[in-house]
């Protein structure tokens, strides 16, 4: 087992001090709230507000001195100690395999990512030493063969030049994307001494790639590296803002996150680097005891598989100040939602991870603070209700002037200036990553360029905060929800994430948020009672709740999106100089002739002999089991009785070349046409 | 069975297995139609009849027994050649090869057409994966804390009576 080399007292000094100012400020802004809530005497509302609050703020706290260190630690160009550089254009001595694990996604866009990557690193002139794996765990027959046509086209066109790039598909989807990539790490890992983790959307550029690779190589405990990917390549307005707050924001947020954590860094999941017998050695996943969603399969694998290199004793190291590494975002507010109700349950199930043997401290708050971020918004939920409850009882309640038979009056008490202070501390705190963010790119005049201008980064932040705030009282009501359904134990599934755009209509906005809007109408129903200077704390909370269907359904747009666009608003440095990867994917793209397939997949494998002869190939040198005989033979039967067949079961059939031929004899056999005469007769 | 007549089927595989050898990269005319004739003359009435599939696997199997692709990479191979790219990039650069009489190919074009394989993924190399435990930390975890605690208490009362001399 390595034993780590750094200096024990530089990374317990720099945690202590923004753990520590984190921990002080939230002291003192308690304390605040208690010398303003104590005026008239704290009852039992008052001190759970205080309790809720302490939690609630530390979370925001931590997130602001974090971002502080980032902003200083951005101006200086600070890089992380303890993390060797290797000398610039060192030839590469290892090799890495590029995972892209797929799940039913447009085959298209996928391997027209691939290629870009690809042809960048042939460039390079390092492209032999990176060979390309797409693990699929597909299950739609037809964009199944879609992926085989798009990898066929793909190592047609690449023959020849730089890496290999392999195709493999998995009949059965054990332990979904951990077990994809579990999967690789048992077959070809040992091929490899590093491979890097991507999503179906990912994208890096080749000088990253190399660039990883060389760190890794001088960096013998490194078992893994992560590069903060940002948010590109979308249109809905949605999307644009995301895609705003990510590039101004990550390189501040990012660079705070790897001054405290150092060696003890997380995993996102992809655009990393991992060292392969590190991984294989301490990352393979138990299931976890009970039922699912606490128990059984581990979904938000990623921290714990850093938490479990940190454990087996490498080095976990975030590197922000590589870029290059790149996403894409849900592109609107319902699929945001989608996609957070899977991580929710995730981060959730690491409760039960918190507490294991062995983890780091840092490992540990990590997992804490993954469970926090969907935690925090009931807390706030219950915060919010809970100051109401104590506003509404205060005002009903009938004031007693005269105390303890005293003849002198005792006036009610209120200091509005200090609850006010406190609400801007609050707001100031909550929103200073992002202006922080905002404050290095007006300093640096090249990167407020990229933003398209100063004038123009400064208003598009301006949009951005003021629509995240009106859409946060909603996102708090779906986590809220997200965490109350993993509580009661209902299962998110496993659906793959929407990718295409402009798909929200204003029913689906109003059916989807129909909750939300009707917490919002009660609430504004209390201002009836309350006093107006009252009103104006909650009034932002119920106009976010009551127009979350219109900015759900205006933010899906395409339309919008592309004017805001037109003007500079919410324009990221990769829109004003893009990327040639991410330029050469976008004409891959445009020119790919992998089309979708008509009918069904069997159908299209009957009638092309070419693509059922590439099918044929691939099942036959894949390795993998067919499926279970039973489903094969009681799907083959049904096709021979004229029946229509499933995806799954046209899946399962797909699988086997017997039952594969069968089917397509079926398939290929003439229709039998009907006799003239006795048509002409009826 | 197709109601074609059986001059008309092989005019009709003729046309599509030249249309099939253009598209995989045999663009002298002459080398197609040589090809083709070869390739039709070893065809049965049967294979005729569904020309396409019974033309190309016919040509697949050609090539992967004279290259000896069978016996270098097995089942996998042979199924790998029907892709396609086996002959696009061998029939395509060695026609001569191919319409020879000898069955004998060059190591050049035997070469090439291994190299031409659509291996969709290397042979693997496998090794063990094992499940970590994940067993939370319990009493005897924080007894172990105690003992350790106890122990410094008692090592640091040790070494403060040896330094005052009691």
């Amino acid at each position: 087992m390595r034993r780590l080399a750094i200096s024990g007292v530089d990374p317990m000094l720099r945690r202590a001090a923004v753990f520590g100012t984190a921990v002080l400020t939230t002291g003192l802004a308690t304390l605040e709230l208690r010398a303003v809530l104590s005026l008239n005497g704290l009852g039992i509302f008052e001190a759970l507000l205080l309790v809720l609050f302490a939690v609630s703020f530390l979370w925001i706290s931590l997130s602001f001195w974090t971002s502080l260190v980032g902003f200083f630690a951005l101006l200086t160009r600070w890089r992380p100690q303890g993390l060797a550089r290797p000398k610039p254009g060192r030839t590469l001595e290892s090799r890495t395999a590029i995972l892209m694990p797929v799940y039913n996604e447009d085959p298209r866009e996928v391997f027209a990512r691939v290629q870009a990557m690809h042809e960048a690193l042939a460039d390079t002139g390092e492209g032999e030493v990176f060979d390309v794996f797409i693990l699929s765990d597909t299950t739609d027959p037809k964009v199944w063969l879609a992926e085989q046509q798009a990898w066929f086209d793909l190592t047609r066109a690449r023959a020849g030049q730089g890496g290999a790039i392999y195709y493999r598909r998995r009949s059965e989807n054990r332990a979904r994307k951990s077990g994809n990539i579990a999967d690789f790490c048992r077959r070809w890992g040992a091929r490899y001494d590093f491979m890097v983790v991507l999503d179906a959307d990912s994208l890096m550029t080749a000088d990253t790639l190399v660039e990883l690779a060389r760190i890794m190589e001088a960096n013998p405990s490194a078992g893994l590296l992560q590069v903060p990917p940002t948010l590109i390549n979308r249109r809905s307005l949605f999307a644009r803002m995301q895609q705003f707050a990510s590039a101004l924001a990550t390189p501040v947020l990012a660079r705070g996150l790897a001054f405290w954590q150092l060696g003890e860094g997380n995993f996102w999941g992809h655009n990393a680097i991992i060292r392969v017998r590190a991984f294989t050695e301490c990352c393979g996943l138990p299931n976890l005891p009970g039922q699912a969603p606490f128990g059984g399969l581990i979904l938000s694998h990623d921290f714990v598989e850093a938490a479990l290199l940190r454990r087996g004793g490498w080095k976990v190291w975030m590197v922000p100040e590589l870029g290059g590494s790149y996403e894409e975002s849900p592109p609107t507010v319902l699929d945001f939602a989608v996609r957070d109700r899977r991580w929710c349950q995730g981060n959730l199930q690491h409760m039960k991870i918190l507490v294991a043997k062995g983890l780091h401290p840092i490992s540990r708050l990590h997992l804490a603070m993954g469970v926090m971020s969907y935690a925090a918004s009931p807390l706030w939920l219950v915060f919010l209700l809970v100051g109401l409850a104590a506003a509404v009882e205060t005002h009903l309640a009938k004031t007693r002037y005269f105390m303890d038979h005293s003849p002198f009056p005792v006036w009610p008490q209120s200091d509005p200036w200090a609850a006010i202070q406190l609400f801007a501390l609050a707001m100031a705190m909550l929103f200073a990553p992002k202006l922080f963010s905002l404050l290095a790119i007006l300093l640096d005049g090249r990167r407020a360029r990229l933003f398209g201008g100063r004038l123009r980064a400064t208003g598009s932040l301006i949009l951005e905060l003021i629509f995240s705030t009106l859409i946060a009282p909603a996102m708090m009501l779906f986590h809220t929800s997200f965490v109350l359904e993993v509580l009661i134990g209902r299962d998110s599934g496993w659906g793959s994430q929407r990718r295409e755009e402009g798909k929200v209509s204003l029913r689906e906005a109003f059916d989807r948020h129909r909750a939300q809007v009707l917490a919002g109408i009660l609430l504004a129903s209390v201002f009836i009672v309350l006093p107006q200077s009252l009103g104006w704390w909650f009034s932002p909370l119920a106009a976010g709740l009551i127009l979350a269907p219109l900015l759900s359904f205006a933010t899906a747009s395409l339309k919008l999106g592309d004017w805001m666009g037109r003007l500079g608003i919410f324009r990221i440095p990769e829109e004003t100089e893009p990327l040639p990867v991410l330029r050469r994917a976008r004409e891959i793209l445009a020119a790919s002739r992998v089309s979708e397939v008509e009918g069904s997949a069997l159908q299209a494998l009957a009638a092309d002999p070419k693509r059922l002869a590439l099918h044929r190939a691939l099942i036959a040198g894949s390795g993998e089991m067919p499926a279970p005989q039973a489903l094969v033979s009681t799907a083959v039967s049904r096709l021979e009785a004229g029946r229509q067949l499933d995806g799954k079961e046209e899946a399962a059939v797909m699988t086997d070349l017997g039952a594969l031929d069968r089917a397509v004899r079926v398939l290929s056999a003439p229709v039998p046409t009907e006799n003239p005469g006795s048509r002409a007769a009826a | 069975m197709d109601s074609l007549t059986p001059s008309r089927n092989l005019m009709r595989a003729s046309e599509i297995l030249d249309s099939f050898l253009l598209e995989l990269g045999l663009e002298e005319g002459l080398e197609r139609a040589r090809l083709v004739m070869r390739l039709l003359s070893e065809m049965t009435a049967e294979e005729l009849s569904q020309p396409l599939a019974a033309a190309e696997n016919k040509l697949v199997a050609w090539v992967a027994d004279i290259c000896g692709v069978d016996s270098l990479h097995g089942t996998a191979a042979v199924e790998s050649a029907k892709a396609g790219v086996l002959l696009a990039g061998a029939a395509g650069k060695w026609p001569t090869s191919f319409l020879a009489d000898a069955r004998e190919v060059t190591a050049a074009c035997r070469e090439a057409i291994i190299l031409a394989l659509p291996v969709a993924a290397p042979a693997p190399l496998p090794v063990a994966m094992p499940d970590q435990s994940l067993v939370p930390v319990g009493a005897e975890w924080l007894g172990q804390g105690m003992a350790r605690a106890r122990r410094r208490g008692v090592e640091s009362l040790a070494q403060t009576r040896s330094i005052s001399g009691r």
